[in-house]
């Protein structure tokens, strides 16, 4: 039995336990609130998938319900989704860069220019709203992704200020220890001494050795050192959000740490499904127990190198796009692959839509970004993009439409986004690419 | 040096405009120019090229970030302003090649540098790869887990995954630092470690002698007072929660997440000649040679010679670098050099076709490196070093997979590599092993232009701009057609040419290995031509004829010998070799070429480079 299966069977007894005397008594302090159906947090979620929204099957028109042939999967839940149509992700052919996988990764979620040809120019969305809202969690936000086969800017996805890139856990067990096993505080053995915390301790003395360092560094040094101080100083802040683990743990009905298994290998295409439930599953669970209220997924690079062997498509995504007629002249491939990432978001969709919290379910209270950088990726088009807000964000965004944006920005998303999180800003990004927030999202 | 009339640097952090899509439709498909500068690796395009050509799979090199001038072709046509239309003209017409000093041009100049004023680039605050990482504690604890694999990977900007730029640390890091330090504590033989008792009458000078001890090789200096007196003060905390073994692995703990440990601090040299500039402290060169030699912390030797003030001059540093070049540590960490300029960490995920390859494997893939490693490692520690050697030795080492893939005869075994000599006609050296061809093959077929990247790139130091969208879809493979007519339209139509023409007779060459490196004969039913033709070099251009010959082009190359201690600069200072740097270049290149082209020697002289042994902190 691993460690992981263990806490995993005794947190079970101990909600066993709780049952008849009360669950809101025992919960640490950042659970409470959770309890209470007043206080159901708000949580923003991105996913990101590779390739672009294909347009070569029947597609969601502006004003109808039907989400189409690629987007079926997920029709269940139309009530509860905003399709946007037309979107332009006016920044990305702006300032420093690479070719369209290269911009449109790092620009997608930042809406302003590159600061060089590697690094993003500014915060992204989710990384935004993390700052609003993350640290009522103790982590302020969870980042997941599916084989990331090479970690270069095609990859990075968020970004917590220019030049700072946000990377992402890819496998699901060393992100469960993080999110459960080092967060969730863990029962005291009646009678023992608590072990003295080594944790606690290496943070403590590295964040004085980080003060003492940085006076003697000069500013661009001092810039790189802080990185690693404002780190330190999140975990700091997640301690004392935290109650000790001497008063006892455990979370609230319901939100129960996921069965994981046992590991496989994350770098195997035959695993990429899995690895991908199992994310998904996860970062339902953190949220659910509000570990966290800001999470992100992300399959592979954009620049896709999936064959989807498990579909019986064995041609990699990314010839897949470039219209390669020797591996898929009619299309039928694409048609499965695409499809197949819907059924994915139908899998996180259910899954949200099954968890009753309050007058509704988590989907009620959750907003969820699914993005790609294409709208046609063999053309490497950031116009005309199709991207999907589903869930409400509490009620926030009135749902159920197919929106045509008719070109307008993708940062004028964002902005909507911030403002569904409190934030009062009227422009995201670089303003010169914001016409404010998007109207008919919540008309 | 004087070869070169003029040097032009670019300047840094140049932002490239986009590059609109300028080709016409022509028979049918969409081509695309080259009317970009062409530029010399590293100041364009951060442009990770992108691989986005329909017919070849898989991500090709992550291009070099735009932070760094670098050389350019010193050619009249890309710095004089009334010259013809050429490299840096983006109105030139599509067809202008971008490498072609133009008329008039030298090609003897091109990616040459000279030294003017003696000066160094900047050296922005480094943190440990997480390799250093790995092989820190384990040369510190003797812990040989590698907890880095778990870390989220750096970032590769470039050819390399040390880049300074990129080494940030983002809140998940910090958690599995914190979360290290704390395992590899629990873990630690306290007992072992310290040799005495840390508690009772001379507990005292037991634990300050094992704080001082362990934190001059974990921090690559002396530890102050006030350092050691913090130590063993959290020493004193956590023994009386607990006991004496916990104090001690809250001191190992603490050392292991300070960012003494974490990032090189340089901050204690002395007045330099050099403009802005320090010269390193004893410690620091220490700090750097580990780094450089075994991506590592230094040994007690290499601290105590720095404590005597004996690591100080241009000899002390080179006997000490060949010293260190001795040492077992060596292997992996200058490996891993090799692998990243060689684009091998793409090996691992390069995904074939099982149709088309079925003798492709996880177990083919893994001999494939471990091949390219026991090469590289024979070549530099028992053979003679040299970069002729690398790039054209007459054998490998193969297991009986591999050997039956190179229609060789003499290994037997699945697991045992045996030193066998290839078919001199058909392979020589590092460019013919199937890991650079699988790397840098497609899906289902060779691929010229990722392998004619490859030379251009890798071993010419010369980069191109990415290709643009909208690339049309090639013709499908057929029978009849071999791989290599796919290709034509980028030579017989001006759009292409630009580019392709750099590119496609650089791989052309290579078309009588398939996709994973099987030699063949025939392809599509058709004979292969292997036919290639070099241009825009400063000394190799003209026709060829199959993988062999390229291969010994490429070791005459006086340009390819100016390449390697480029790659090696960047790799060693983890950015771009800067305009400044052009005197630790000069002098490289003249060291590399006086020692005939000795691997060993060329990180010798890069430890003794003024780039090396003096730093200038970021403004």
């Amino acid at each position: 039995m691993t460690m992981d299966e263990r806490f995993v069977l005794s947190r079970r007894a101990l909600l066993g336990s709780m049952g008849a005397l009360g669950v809101s008594a025992f919960l640490p302090r950042h659970l409470r609130s959770v309890a209470s159906a007043q206080a159901i947090p708000t949580r923003f979620v991105v996913v990101h998938v590779p390739e672009g929204m294909w347009s070569g099957a029947a597609r969601p028109s502006a004003g109808g319900t039907s989400l189409g042939t690629i987007f079926d999967a997920f029709q269940a839940h139309q009530p509860k989704i905003n399709t946007i149509l037309n979107l332009n992700m006016r920044s990305r052919d702006e300032g420093p860069g690479g070719d369209g996988h290269h911009r449109g990764v790092p620009h997608m979620l930042t809406g302003t220019e590159m600061q060089n040809e590697s690094n993003a120019g500014g915060i992204s969305v989710d990384q935004k709203v993390a700052n609003a809202i993350g640290k009522m969690s103790p982590i302020a936000s969870l980042q997941l992704a599916v084989r990331i086969v090479y970690g270069d800017t095609n990859s990075k996805l968020l970004w917590s200020g220019a030049g700072r890139a946000v990377p992402a856990q890819q496998s699901p067990w060393e992100a469960y220890k993080r999110v459960f096993a080092g967060v969730m505080p863990t029962e005291p053995v009646a009678g023992e001494k608590p072990p003295f915390d080594l944790r606690k301790s290496a943070l403590d003395y590295s964040l004085q050795e980080v003060q003492s360092l940085r006076s003697r560094l000069s500013a661009p040094d001092q810039h790189m050192l802080d990185s690693y101080h404002e780190s330190l100083r999140d975990i700091e802040r997640r301690l004392t959000t935290l109650p000790p683990p001497t008063t006892g743990g455990g979370g609230m009905a319901g939100c129960t740490p996921p069965t994981m298994g046992s590991a496989v290998d994350i770098k195997a295409e035959s695993n990429y499904v899995k690895i991908g439930q199992l994310q998904m599953d996860l970062m339902v669970a953190a949220l659910q127990c509000n570990v966290t209220r800001v999470a992100s997924l992300q399959y592979g690079n954009s620049n896709d190198q999936c064959s989807y062997s498990w579909l019986g498509v064995n041609a990699i995504g990314h010839d897949l796009a470039h219209n390669n007629n020797s591996v898929d002249s009619s299309g039928a491939k694409k048609l499965k692959v695409f499809q197949w990432y819907s059924t994915q978001a139908k899998y996180l969709l259910d899954k949200m839509a099954s968890i009753p919290e309050g007058s509704g379910t988590m989907l009620d209270n959750t907003l969820i970004l699914w993005v790609s950088e294409f709208s046609d990726s063999n053309g490497h088009a950031s116009d005309k993009l199709l991207w999907f807000l589903m869930g409400n964000a509490n009620g926030y965004f009135k749902t159920g439409k197919i929106i045509n944006a008719d070109g307008k920005s993708t940062n004028d998303v964002h902005t909507s986004i911030c403002n569904a999180f409190g934030i009062a800003d009227t422009t995201f990004g670089n303003p010169a690419y914001c016409g404010g927030p998007l109207a008919a999202l919540t008309a | 040096m004087g070869r070169a009339p003029q040097t032009k640097f670019v300047s840094p952090g140049r932002a490239r405009a986009p590059r609109a899509l300028t080709a016409p439709v022509w028979l049918g498909l969409l081509l695309y120019a080259c009317t970009g500068d062409i530029e010399p690796y590293g100041t364009s395009s951060g442009a990770p090229a992108d691989p986005s050509r329909p017919w070849a799979s898989g991500p090709d090199v992550p291009g070099a970030p735009g932070t760094g001038p670098n050389w350019v072709p010193g050619a009249p046509g890309s710095n004089d302003p009334n010259a013809p239309p050429g490299s840096n003209d983006p109105n030139a017409p599509p067809g202008s090649n971008p490498l072609d000093p133009g008329a008039g041009g030298d090609p003897s100049s091109i990616n040459m540098v000279e030294c003017i004023t003696p000066a160094i680039g900047v050296n922005p605050l480094r943190r440990l790869t997480h390799a250093e990482y790995d092989n820190s504690v384990k040369d510190l604890l003797g812990d040989a887990t590698r907890p880095g694999l778990q870390f989220p990977a750096d970032t590769q900007i470039g050819l390399f995954n040390n880049t300074a730029e990129a080494q940030t640390v983002p809140v998940l890091l910090a958690d599995q630092y914190l979360d290290a330090a704390v395992a590899l504590a629990e873990a630690a033989n306290v007992g072992t470690l310290l040799g005495c008792t840390p508690s009772g009458a001379n507990g005292g000078t037991c634990l300050r002698g094992f704080v001082e001890k362990f934190g001059r090789r974990a921090f690559r200096r002396p530890l102050t007072t006030a350092e050691a007196d913090g130590l063993v003060g959290t020493y004193t905390t956590a023994s009386a929660a607990q006991d004496a073994n916990t104090g001690v692995r809250a001191v190992i703990a603490g050392m292991l997440s300070s960012p003494n440990f974490l990032f090189r601090p340089e901050t204690g040299g002395s007045p330099s000649a050099l403009p802005g500039a320090k010269n390193a402290t004893a410690f620091e060169l220490a700090g750097r040679l580990a780094s450089l030699i075994w991506a590592s912390v230094p040994d007690d030797e290499l601290l105590d010679l720095a404590a005597a003030g004996q690591l100080t001059t241009k000899e002390q540093v080179g006997e000490q670098a060949r010293r260190m070049l001795m040492d077992e540590r060596a292997k992996p960490a200058m490996a891993s050099f090799y692998f990243q300029w060689f684009g091998l960490d793409l090996l691992e995920t390069a995904t074939k076709d099982k149709t088309a390859y079925p003798k492709y494997s996880d177990a083919l893939r893994d001999a494939m490196e471990e091949e390219t490693k026991r090469f590289v490692d024979d070549v530099l520690w028992e053979g003679d070093a040299k970069l002729a050697t690398l790039l054209t030795a007459d054998y490998s080492f193969l297991n009986k997979p591999l050997a039956e893939l190179y229609g060789v005869t003499g290994p037997t075994s699945d697991t045992e590599f045996v030193r066998t000599p290839l078919n001199k006609d058909q392979r020589l050296g590092v460019l013919t092993q199937g890991s650079v061809l699988s790397a840098f093959g497609a899906a289902q077929q060779s691929s010229p232009v990722k392998r004619g990247k490859w030379v251009r790139l890798r071993m010419l130091c010369q980069d191109l701009p990415d290709p643009p969208a909208n690339i049309p879809q090639l013709p499908a493979l057929e029978d009849g057609i071999s791989n290599r007519e796919r290709f034509a339209m980028h030579t017989n139509n001006p759009a292409c040419s630009g580019c392709h023409s750099l590119i496609d007779g650089l791989g052309f060459g290579l078309e009588h290995y398939d996709g994973i490196g099987e030699y063949r004969a025939m392809d599509q039913g058709v004979a292969v031509n292997a036919s290639g033709q070099i241009n825009s070099t400063r000394d190799i251009d003209g026709a060829y004829n199959g993988g062999p010959e390229l291969a010994q082009r490429l070791a005459q190359s006086e340009q390819v010998r100016d390449c390697a201690p480029e790659q090696l600069m960047r790799y060693a200072m983890g950015r771009e070799a800067e305009e400044e740097d052009a005197c630790s270049v000069v002098a490289l290149r003249e060291a590399f070429a006086a020692s005939n082209g000795d691997l060993k020697e060329l990180v010798v002289a890069l430890a003794q480079t003024d780039a090396f042994m003096s730093y200038r902190q970021p403004e």
